[in-house]
C-alpha cells in the first residue's frame, strides 16, 4: 500500500466507507430474491444479481482509486468524488425502483 | 476532460482542505447506507410480513422504499450543497430535508408496529 502522510487516515476511512456501502448494497440487492411473488421470482433474481454486479463494480472502482487518492492527498491536490457520488445515488435509486417493481408487479 | 456538471461545481470559490472533501463524501456514504437500510426494510416487509393483508403490506413496503429513494436524493443534494459551501467558505447547510426524513423514519416505524400488532 502507498505510504500515507495523513495522520487521520482520512483516505483510508473514506475507502472503507465505500466498501461498507457497496457491501450493504450487495446484501440489500440479494434480499430481493425473497420477493413475496413466486410468479416473478426469476426477474427478482436477475435484478438481485444485477445489484450484486453493480456493488462489486462500485467496490472495485473505489479500491483502485485508493492509491491515487493517497497520492493526491499527500500532494494536497484537491480530491473529488463527483462521479462516484452520482453513481452511488443513481444505483441506490435504481435499487429502490427495482424493489418497488418486485412489490407491485 | 472535466464534464460540465463538474465544471459547474468547480467554478465557484477554491478547493477546500482535502480532509473536508473526504469527510463530506463519508457523510454522503453514511446517508446512503441509511437509505439502503430503509430499502432493506421495504423489501423485508414485503417478503416477511406474510400474515398482513396484501394491500397493507404493499403500501407499507412502498412507503419504506420511497423514503429510501428520497433519502438517497437528499444525501446527494446535501453533499452537493456542502461541497459548494466549503468552496466558497460559507457555513454548511442545515439538515433541512434530511432531518424531516428522520421524522419520516420514526413515523414508518410506528406504522410498522401498528400493522404488525393489528395483523397479530
Amino acid at each position: 500500500m502507498a505510504r500515507t502522510g495523513d495522520p487521520g487516515l482520512q483516505v483510508e476511512r473514506t475507502t472503507l466507507a465505500w466498501m461498507r456501502t457497496s457491501m450493504s448494497f450487495a446484501v440489500v440487492s440479494l434480499l430481493m430474491i425473497r420477493t413475496s411473488r413466486p410468479e416473478t421470482v426469476v426477474v427478482a433474481v436477475i435484478l438481485a444479481l444485477a445489484g450484486l454486479v453493480a456493488s462489486a463494480g462500485l467496490g472495485l472502482v473505489q479500491r483502485s482509486r485508493h492509491r491515487d487518492r493517497v497520492t493526491d492527498f499527500n500532494e494536497a491536490v484537491p480530491v473529488h468524488g463527483f462521479r462516484a457520488v452520482a453513481a452511488g445515488t443513481v444505483l441506490t435509486l435504481l435499487l429502490a425502483g427495482a424493489a418497488l417493481w418486485c412489490v407491485w408487479s | 476532460m472535466v464534464p460540465s456538471w463538474e465544471r459547474k461545481l468547480l467554478s465557484e470559490g477554491e478547493a477546500p482542505d482535502p480532509r473536508f472533501t473526504l469527510a463530506n463524501e463519508r457523510t454522503f456514504l453514511a446517508w446512503i447506507r441509511t437509505s439502503l437500510g430503509l430499502i432493506a426494510g421495504g423489501i423485508g416487509a414485503d417478503a416477511f410480513l406474510t400474515d398482513v393483508p396484501d394491500l397493507q403490506r404493499e403500501l407499507l413496503s412502498s412507503l419504506l422504499l420511497l423514503m429510501g429513494g428520497a433519502l438517497a436524493v437528499a444525501a446527494y443534494r446535501r453533499w452537493w450543497a456542502s461541497e459548494r459551501a466549503m468552496r466558497s467558505n460559507q457555513p454548511l447547510p442545515l439538515l433541512g430535508a434530511v432531518g424531516l426524513i428522520g421524522y419520516g423514519v420514526g413515523l414508518a416505524a410506528l406504522v410498522l408496529v401498528a400493522v404488525v400488532l393489528l395483523a397479530g
